[in-house]
């Protein structure tokens, strides 16, 4: 059996490193090592080039970092909207999140421009919007719970007609008013949710993986189950616990 | 007339503290709450104002992300040494009641005292400025904490920043090797201490901890000619910004259980471990040798000091030799896992009250695949023992290894009944299960 092999792209992991995002890396990474799929991370920083890869990951950053990094990240605009559809995997988190989209308005009316991947928009207001999350999403088929923590002051506004990742079931979301969280469109998914996020979100983390494999081994390719039970109570303290 | 009647006030508060201070003794002689801190802030919002002027000798005030309260430990106790009457919040109780506690607790009707030490957290310090002149300012550095809490670093930068605005006459006591705590001294007298070289004795031990990268104000990233932990070293930046000149500039050996720090031709022992804790001794040594305290005494002081309660504590749990370290963000838990004993019994103990910080990402950023090699389970324990546990095992620390026992009191026991022989225990407990762990030991 030939190796199986998957390439994720790290952007700009010095400046966007926030809450946790480097947990979502290696729960990728290990999950995929658990099943003899070698990942190989590339970080990309500010003035690389970037090649293509299978997955590109994009973490959270305070303000000022965020600025650097649209005026970077801007210069390979065609080079991502190409990725997006050639349906390459791209997971947002929090910042990172909301530089998939079109623009970020900050409270000072300053704007930073984002790749536009998906039609939506944030604006930052007064009020952080702070605690632990609980959604539901449907993937694979299924409902299924995503848990994690929410720390932003930009209130998200998703176009018309584009998919939200996830239905609050507990925490603010979105905008703030407890309805959507996240946004999802092709194989491009964008959220707020830290925790960190994909290790205590073990079916979704092995989505995406699958996502990304089809698409480079074709649509019949699955992956071998992992025993789970630690990743589960612990997505399942936050489902059930009110913290 | 108005001065008379915030005097009335002052008064009538401080005679309640002192009745609930004596109320207290009986009911809860353990109890350190900042209860009278609150209460005399209500009955007299000037409190602090009129209570700091029993102060005639140095105020000083030490803040930052980690290390507050080491540092304000070792300096109190080098002043205390010298037979320095001082004020000090040595509890820890870093808010705006807790430093009114402190007050209220020391002053009485007449006598006044040599100085006093005050740790403040981040967020409260401008708070604190409006109603005490201190003299010097310590900040000791600023990393990410409870960032739920306060927003983002850059708001807390700020924060500190606006509290130096209200004070015209303090001097800032800096640490050097941090880009953002020395961008403060651009403006008014700053000293800075910091190292200029960093050697370990033992050089096995290296964090693989991610590298920060912060900005300069020019906007490019900042370049280092040496890294000596998360951001701190000798930086610079093509735009001319660089790493000041320091009046206390220091260089560190770092043994296993001890540290050896020198200063021009002073040499100092320490008996802590680790490079955090020698950052934290330096900031306490620069300010009593700004004060005129001769190197002989501070090191005299040194070998008598005892750690604050949860700071690289040894003590004895049901008869076994134990280490307790406080963790409660990812550099300060990096630093501290560097110096774990990998043949002891660890606990790790996380809760997410607001003291912890309510999000529990910090763990996923905390270098915790030093404990790769640990020869014994490892117990998991607090509110988020399962967030713990799994953060564990993907460190690379095999699921049989990981024992999870969310009640403290419960881990505490089991870790003493299946300890080895000649095995001692290392505790890390995130602040609120510190405290939970000091009422059950």
């Amino acid at each position: 059996m030939e190796n199986i092999k998957l390439s994720l792209a790290h952007l700009y992991p010095k400046l966007l490193n926030l809450y946790g995002d480097w947990g979502n890396i290696l729960a990728l990474k290990k999950r995929c090592e658990w099943r003899n799929i070698e990942l190989e991370v590339t970080e990309v920083d500010i003035g690389d080039s970037v090649k293509p890869h299978d997955i590109y990951f994009i973490g959270g950053g305070q303000d000022k970092q965020q600025q650097a990094v649209s005026e970077d990240i801007l210069k390979h605009r065609e080079f991502f909207i190409k990725e997006r559809d050639n349906d390459k995997v791209f997971l947002g988190i929090c910042g990172g999140y909301q530089l998939l989209g079109k623009y970020y308005e900050d409270q000072n009316g300053n704007t930073i421009e984002g790749l536009g991947l998906i039609d939506f928009y944030t604006k930052g207001e007064g009020k952080r919007l702070i605690g632990n999350v609980v959604s539901t999403a449907n993937f694979e088929g299924l409902e299924q719970t995503l848990a994690g923590f929410e720390n932003h002051s930009g209130v998200t506004h998703l176009g018309e007609g584009v998919r939200p990742l996830a239905k609050i079931k507990r925490g603010f979301g979105n905008d703030g008013k407890g309805r959507h969280e996240g946004v999802w469109d092709k194989n491009v998914f964008g959220t707020y949710l830290h925790g960190s996020f994909l290790p205590k979100n073990p079916k979704f983390a092995d989505y995406i993986l699958k996502l990304a494999l089809r698409n480079k081994y074709g649509e019949s390719f699955e992956l071998k189950e992992l025993n789970d039970s630690l990743e589960l109570k612990t997505h399942n303290f936050l489902v059930e616990n009110k913290r | 007339m108005r001065d008379c009647l915030n005097k009335i006030r002052f008064y009538i508060a401080l005679l309640i503290a002192k009745l609930l201070f004596a109320a207290f003794k009986i009911l809860n002689p353990q109890g350190g709450t900042s209860f009278a801190g609150l209460a005399v802030l209500k009955l007299c919002p000037d409190f602090l104002s009129i209570a700091s002027r029993y102060v005639k000798g140095t105020k000083t005030a030490i803040t930052g992300t980690n290390g507050k309260t080491t540092t304000a430990g070792i300096l109190s106790h080098i002043f205390e040494y010298t037979k320095r009457k001082i004020i000090h919040n040595d509890k820890g109780a870093n808010m705006l009641s807790g430093v009114a506690n402190a007050f209220a607790q020391e002053i009485g009707l007449t006598g006044s005292f040599d100085g006093c030490v005050i740790e403040s957290d981040e967020a409260y310090l401008t708070k604190l400025f409006d109603y005490i002149d201190f003299n010097y300012l310590i900040v000791t550095n600023l990393f990410r904490d409870q960032l739920d809490r306060y927003g983002e670093l850059d708001t807390t930068a700020l924060k500190i920043q606006n509290a130096i605005a209200k004070n015209g006459t303090l001097k800032l006591l800096l640490n050097a090797d941090d880009p953002i705590v020395a961008s403060f001294g651009s403006e008014r007298e700053t000293l800075y201490y910091g190292f200029e070289e960093v050697r370990y004795a033992n050089t096995g031990i290296r964090s693989n901890a991610p590298l920060e990268v912060f900005g300069c104000k020019c906007g490019k990233s900042l370049k280092y000619k040496d890294t000596f932990y998360a951001h701190q070293g000798h930086y610079y930046c093509d735009c001319g910004f660089e790493r000041p000149e320091c009046k206390y500039s220091a260089t560190i050996e770092i043994f296993d259980d001890y540290s050896e720090l020198k200063i021009d031709n002073s040499r100092y022992t320490l008996a802590s471990v680790g490079l955090y804790n020698a950052y934290n001794a330096l900031a306490a040594i620069a300010m009593a040798l700004e004060e005129g305290i001769s190197p002989k005494e501070i090191q005299q002081a040194l070998d008598t000091y005892e750690p604050v309660f949860g700071r690289y504590q040894k003590c004895k749990i049901k008869g076994y030799d134990a280490v307790i370290q406080l963790i409660k963000n990812p550099t300060g838990a990096s630093e501290v896992l560097k110096t774990v004993d990998l043949n002891s019994h660890i606990m790790i103990a996380i809760n997410d009250n607001y003291a912890d910080g309510r999000d529990v990402s910090w763990l996923w950023d905390s270098d915790f695949e030093q404990l790769q090699n640990v020869k014994e389970c490892i117990v998991v324990s607090g509110i988020r023992a399962l967030d713990m546990g799994l953060r564990l095992k993907y460190a690379g620390i095999n699921e049989d290894k990981i024992v999870i026992m969310e009640d403290i009191k419960d881990a505490v026991d089991y870790l003493a009944k299946n300890l080895k022989q000649n095995r001692k225990i290392t505790i890390l407990p995130s602040y609120t299960a510190l405290l939970e762990l000091m009422r059950i030991i």
